[in-house]
């Protein structure tokens, strides 16, 4: 893999309102460094804040490296700052928002575009706000991604909580390792 | 509609379960057998859950039994064609670790055990639980799948540099 212990990132990613502020924010060691400001699109969503720049979060090991968490803007006009931050990282973590009519379509988008930016980076799709009345189930999302041949987990989740954005990395780091069987194994 | 020895009830659909949270958790945990299914136009109760069918199918398979489901061949080799919804169905983190190394090729329940460290009957109940879910897909040709070599990924330095990360997170496996 292009990824290094020296720049191990991981890179939150899916469209505006995801949760990808909430998940760096629910793991990373010190508050987050954000880049938000008033959302001037509120036809793509109404919140109120938006990210447009880059979400920076980190873990420091106890032998002193660190795991960086990124995370982009939702709207594809920054695809520039998409293909800066999603470069060699190791994983890339997709949020979208189930309740969203065009939500599958979004997943796509995200899926596709950081499969191109970092092709060796393990990737895994969380899906939120499932169970709001009228959002489309998880195996919606997966069976589009199946019928595409593409393999990755797709999970649901609440990123406003610690343990589903720990099962998020969780699945990330077994398949960054089942990654090195693999390659062990070929 | 089946039902267990103590009573518990599940509604199954075309595409989803209905059942009361108490049988969900039943099932969760393997303590719910269904025993009897009957066909009913009886409606679920009011405060039952409703539940994707496939979570139920994982629930059955995974605690049916340690071994292979009886149309599984261990000569034969498998892989994911999708992975089960852990964030639904929460099931031991371990389970993962063979979601993922199956997400990525195909392995015999063999070479998956010893190349995971994770005994034959986890494996089993994996590979049952996912081909009763539809999420499993069998290849014939296990002769052209490259024999496991452990040692080697278990020490690779991302291997060892990941389970620091873990540590840092509480996520470490017991």
């Amino acid at each position: 893999m292009s990824a290094s212990f020296e720049e191990f990132k991981i890179v939150f990613t899916g469209p505006m309102g995801a949760g990808k502020t909430t998940a760096i924010a629910a793991i990373s060691d010190t508050e987050p460094v954000r880049t938000e400001v008033a959302n001037t699109d509120r036809l793509g969503h109404a919140k109120e804040f938006t990210t447009v720049g880059i979400d920076f979060g980190r873990i420091t090991l106890d032998d002193g490296h660190i795991a960086r968490l990124y995370g982009t803007p939702g709207q594809s006009r920054f695809r520039l700052i998409w293909d800066v931050v999603g470069r060699n990282a190791a994983g890339i973590v997709v949020l979208v928002d189930a309740s969203q009519a065009g939500a599958v379509v979004q997943m796509t988008q995200f899926v596709d575009a950081f499969r191109q930016i970092a092709p060796s980076a393990a990737l895994v799709v969380g899906i939120g706000r499932s169970t709001e009345p009228g959002a489309i189930g998880s195996e919606k999302f997966a069976a589009h991604l199946e019928e595409r041949g593409i393999v990755v987990p797709v999970l649901s989740v609440d990123v406003r909580l610690r343990e589903d954005v720990q099962l998020l990395l969780q699945t990330l780091l077994c398949d960054i390792e089942a990654g090195q069987y693999a390659g062990a194994a070929a | 509609m089946a039902e267990d020895a103590q009573g518990d009830r599940l509604w199954i659909g075309a595409h989803s379960a209905a059942m009361l949270p108490t049988t969900l958790a039943a099932l969760r945990s393997g303590t719910f057998r269904p025993g009897v299914f009957v066909p009913t136009h009886e409606a679920p109760a009011a405060a039952c859950l409703s539940v994707p069918r496939q979570d139920v199918a994982w629930y059955v398979g995974y605690h049916a039994a340690p071994e292979l489901a009886p149309w599984l061949n261990a000569g034969q080799a498998f892989r994911l064609r999708r992975w089960p919804d852990f964030g639904r169905i929460r099931s031991h983190a371990h389970l993962l670790r063979l979601a993922a190394a199956l997400g990525h090729r195909a392995w015999t329940p063999h070479a998956l055990s010893e190349t995971t460290g994770l005994p034959a009957s986890e494996v089993h109940r994996f590979l049952s639980a996912a081909s009763l879910a539809g999420t499993l897909t069998c290849v014939e040709q296990v002769s052209s799948i490259p024999a496991p070599r452990p040692e080697a990924a278990n020490s690779s330095p991302w291997t060892q540099w990941l389970g620091g990360l873990r540590r840092r997170l509480g996520l470490a496996f017991a």
